[in-house]
């Protein structure tokens, strides 16, 4: 499982990205406020990866991600 | 989908991210979360005759919420509270799909969101600040 911040990009608007990728990841607080205070972010977004991911996924994530940051950051 | 909710003018519109800042000694501050998400619009404003003299909005949301949050901060001199729901109003609307005129134009940039329901909050927590500020007005 990794969380993870882009500079500039609301995780929301990442998830929401990669969605167009086939991707599906979590945006939010993940329940964890405190945490997301203690960093001085409002949200972050998570891809947790499964037995049933394969490297054309964690392409796919890394292509989309590209893709989000020359567009909205 | 993602072309036409992310598009120019849109982007452009939450990068110019108008009204921002807070006021220094605002007659009423108002703040709104979208609890589910972590986003926050803090509205700032004095008024003269129920309307809107001067704002300030301080955004932490995503690329939609700072956009509508640009559109108020661009507009909203001189809006009542009345003003401010008849805008919200046809802002429903346009996302609900229905052909609408905006008092604003720049609003009409929001309809590609109405394929996308759980983004219509990002646009409008915005307008509930605006909403919320107004009404708070001390009547004089």
């Amino acid at each position: 499982v990794v969380s993870f911040a882009v500079d500039g990009v609301h995780p929301h608007d990442v998830c929401q990205m990669l969605d167009g990728f086939g991707v599906c990841l979590r945006g939010g607080h993940h329940c964890a406020q405190p945490l997301m205070d203690r960093f001085d972010l409002a949200a972050t977004a998570r891809a947790s990866i499964a037995l049933y991911n394969d490297d054309a996924d964690i392409d796919a994530l890394l292509t989309g991600l590209d893709a989000t940051i020359r567009r909205l950051a | 989908v993602n072309q036409q909710l992310y598009n120019d003018a849109i982007i452009a519109l939450a990068k110019a991210n108008h009204g921002a800042g807070r006021l220094p000694q605002p007659e009423v501050s108002v703040t709104c979360d979208n609890p589910l998400c972590g986003d926050r619009v803090t509205i700032d404003l004095r008024a003269a005759a129920g309307a809107v003299r001067e704002l300030a909005q301080r955004t932490r949301g995503c690329l939609l919420t700072q956009a509508a949050a640009s559109a108020i901060g661009q507009h909203a001199s001189g809006v009542t509270a009345e003003q401010a729901r008849e805008v919200t109003g046809q802002l429903h609307r346009l996302l609900a799909g229905e052909p609408t005129q905006t008092a604003w134009p720049e609003l009409a940039m929001f309809a590609p969101v109405s394929a996308v329901k759980s983004r219509h909050d990002c646009v409008l927590l915005p307008f509930q600040a605006l909403i919320e500020a107004l009404d708070r007005v001390p009547p004089r």
